[in-house]
């Protein structure tokens, strides 16, 4: 038997882990079938405990007069079954015996539908102009456990326990806990509130507990800075008895020689300053692309081109930027902020919401482009742009609830349609991230690509028998599908539960080295 | 009651300990406990003829009640870390496979509980009747909360061994 893990375990349903142990637990129950055997015995009996003093079968006198709070019979102790609890259990399948009429017709069942789990201990905030070396992630990112290295630039990082930190490249650090990492190289500054006082970061020379508020270390190898901004930090190594600094005081630190120095809170970026230059990055990048876009609108091969810049709340008109396509009629979907506070984008998570555009001609090739921060994919298709039908030539283009891109082609009354799936390129853990979406497909190779964020993610070309002779779109909506009827006043819900900014139509298939351009010159 | 229900129900009934236990260790708040179990039940039953019979109905059931107990995780939690998929399909098997016998083992927790001192079942009282968490207990009782913590621990392994010797009838 593990003593360590025996502790966990008991912790676990005592309620009494902290999330570093949790995190411990968690690994152990994935790595030994024999602990998970030893957890469910424990729980078991846990379990039985709950049930036989709640309803009274083990209570003595003292626990009579609590035992029948939820209503259970006190079961006596000749009884067999001394898993009172379960009684509800029971309980419940008479009354679904009772909701099993015939008439009633319970169809739905929800076991198919599966819970996500994410793991992390933090999340990336901001970063601006940031180079990682090794994994990249991107803003919005959950952080699990293990090494980041910022090469440049700047990155904010909160953890669930409430703190947040702003790092400095070149530096590398190991995310432990939400309430431990260790920082082996570089510069950061830490704000911890209240409920995360105790949060710790292990250097090569010792470890900094913060008691509250605000830290900064520069470590390198050799040596390390610890500069107290406000608040409380002790300081522990092997050498010398903790010390304990207050706001303004400082150590430089050799792990054998400690000596106090001036605290210089200006050497470290705080999040005031990241904010503000935040704000400088994303002027840039809007100026960049408002040229970008410019010159979008004289791309040769453009057919259709709705930038989404410059919409004012009570606009109901899209305005078009590609010569002969007339603006789009906005229903529902919502003004709101793009990719930079500048520019717009449209939420299309009203119900109803659309964009009715037409865009007439018949095409060879055609690619579509889009910008999408996605909130969820609840429904089974979730709509990026469709034709308002599903005729001969008519392509849809959509997200399925899987998360996976789909995109086919109307092949005509009662034939089956080729599906072009990519691999999933949305999940909850990217929901607070602009994806680049392009889908291209080619008449005559039957050819479909789609690329996430600028790279190719998958290519596929559908067999003989399933191609058309020409794209053609017509009448179509961005973000939504199907048109009630005076006759058929129901729609199948299909709006976006999400934003999209910037929508483009190339009459041709773009080429993968264009497209990782677009992703560049677009990219927040 | 028509067959299929009747066997539903008899199959449902053998396997509830497991699937309690189950439900019980991965949700903490009791008053939710009952809802969960409910709705696993309510699942396991619509899903009922999906059930491939030649396989351990107890396996299945706590499949069933996995995915009840993610759901309700995912609507109840701020916590997005507890257990990631390997750790819970550990966790299903585990629970899936508790010997049958086990739940007859259990009735003989009364006698197990009875030999306990006064001190230890006036803590199990508190945890279990009361449903105090061990920083709670430690306050009424004068102890601190990782002492009542220690203690609980304790008390259920003493219990454990106890389940575990064989027993002369209590009658």
């Amino acid at each position: 038997m593990n003593q360590e893990h025996d502790q966990l375990f008991h912790g676990f349903i005592d309620g009494t882990l902290n999330q570093g142990e949790l995190g411990k637990l968690n690994k152990i129950l994935k790595e030994s079938p024999a602990a998970a055997d030893q957890f469910a015995e424990i729980a078991l009996l846990h379990g039985s405990l709950h049930s036989g003093f709640q309803s009274g079968a083990l209570a003595t006198k003292h626990t009579h007069a609590v035992a029948n709070i939820s209503g259970w019979k006190p079961i006596l102790s000749s009884s067999k079954t001394l898993l009172p609890w379960t009684m509800a259990a029971a309980a419940a399948v008479v009354a679904i015996i009772a909701l099993r009429d015939p008439e009633s017709g319970i169809t739905t069942s929800s076991v198919a539908e599966v819970e996500k789990h994410h793991t992390g201990f933090a999340i990336l905030t901001h970063s601006v102009n940031s180079i990682w070396s090794g994994t990249t992630p991107a803003e919005g990112d959950l952080l699990p456990q293990g090494l980041l290295e910022l090469k440049s630039g700047l990155a904010q990082i909160e953890f669930f326990s409430g703190v947040s930190l702003v790092l400095e490249g070149d530096a590398a650090l190991e995310i432990i806990s939400p309430d431990e990492m260790r920082l082996l190289r570089g510069k950061l500054r830490a704000h911890v509130p209240r409920p995360a006082i105790g949060f710790q970061i292990h250097t090569p020379q010792g470890t900094a507990l913060d008691l509250g508020t605000e830290f900064a270390l520069d470590v390198s190898h050799y040596d390390s800075e610890l500069h107290v901004i406000d608040g409380e930090v002790e300081w522990h190594d092997e050498s010398e008895p903790d010390i304990l600094l207050t706001k303004g005081q400082a150590l430089q630190l050799t792990g054998k020689e400690n000596s106090r120095i001036e605290a210089k809170p200006e050497r470290f970026t705080g999040p005031d300053q990241l904010a503000r230059k935040i704000a400088a990055y994303q002027t840039d990048r809007f100026t960049d692309w408002q040229q970008d876009s410019r010159a979008t609108e004289s791309h040769p091969e453009l057919l259709a081109y709705f930038p989404m810049d410059q919409l004012q709340d009570w606009d109901r008109e899209l305005p078009s930027k590609a010569g002969k396509i007339l603006p789009g009629a906005i229903v529902g979907a919502k003004i709101v902020e793009g990719r930079w506070p500048q520019k717009e984008a449209l939420d299309f998570s009203p119900n109803g919401s659309r964009v009715r555009v037409h865009i007439p001609g018949r095409h060879q090739a055609l690619t579509y482009s889009t910008w999408a921060k996605i909130d969820s994919l609840d429904r089974q298709y979730n709509a990026l742009f469709l034709t308002d039908n599903y005729g001969l030539g008519e392509p849809h283009w959509q997200i399925r609830e899987d998360g996976r891109l789909f995109f086919s082609v109307g092949l005509g009354k009662g034939k089956l349609h080729h599906i072009f799936h990519s691999p999933v390129i949305w999940d909850y853990t990217k929901s607070e991230q602009w994806l680049h979406l392009v889908t291209t497909y080619d008449v005559e190779t039957r050819t479909c690509v789609h690329y996430l964020n600028g790279e190719e993610i998958s290519r596929e070309s559908a067999p003989k028998e399933k191609g058309v002779g020409a794209l053609v779109i017509e009448n179509a909506q961005i973000g939504n599908w199907g048109l009630p009827t005076r006759e058929e006043p129901e729609f199948a819900v299909r709006n976006l539960n999400g934003r999209l900014d910037e929508f483009t139509i190339y009459q041709s298939a773009l080429t993968p080295k264009e497209i990782k351009s677009l992703y560049f010159s677009g990219k927040p | 009651m028509d067959p299929s229900t009747a066997e539903f129900t008899r199959q449902w009934t053998s396997a509830l300990p497991q699937v309690s236990a189950f439900v019980g260790s991965m949700v903490f708040d009791v008053s939710d406990r009952d809802d969960v179990l409910q709705d696993c039940a309510i699942a396991a039953m619509t899903s009922f003829d999906r059930y491939d019979s030649t396989r351990p109905f107890v396996a299945w059931v706590i499949g069933v009640a996995r995915n009840q107990v993610r759901l309700y995780l995912r609507r109840k939690s701020k916590d997005p870390h507890i257990f990631d998929d390997d750790a819970l399909n550990n966790l299903v098997d585990a629970f899936s496979r508790i010997r049958p016998s086990h739940d007859k083992r259990l009735t003989r927790l009364e006698n197990c509980v009875s030999q306990l001192d006064d001190r230890a079942r006036e803590l199990c009282e508190l945890r279990y009747a009361r449903n105090l968490k061990p920083a709670a207990i430690g306050e009424q009782l004068g102890m601190s909360p990782n002492a009542a913590a220690k203690a609980l621990q304790r008390i259920r392994e003493q219990l454990r061994s106890c389940l575990e010797k064989p027993q002369l009838s209590t009658s």
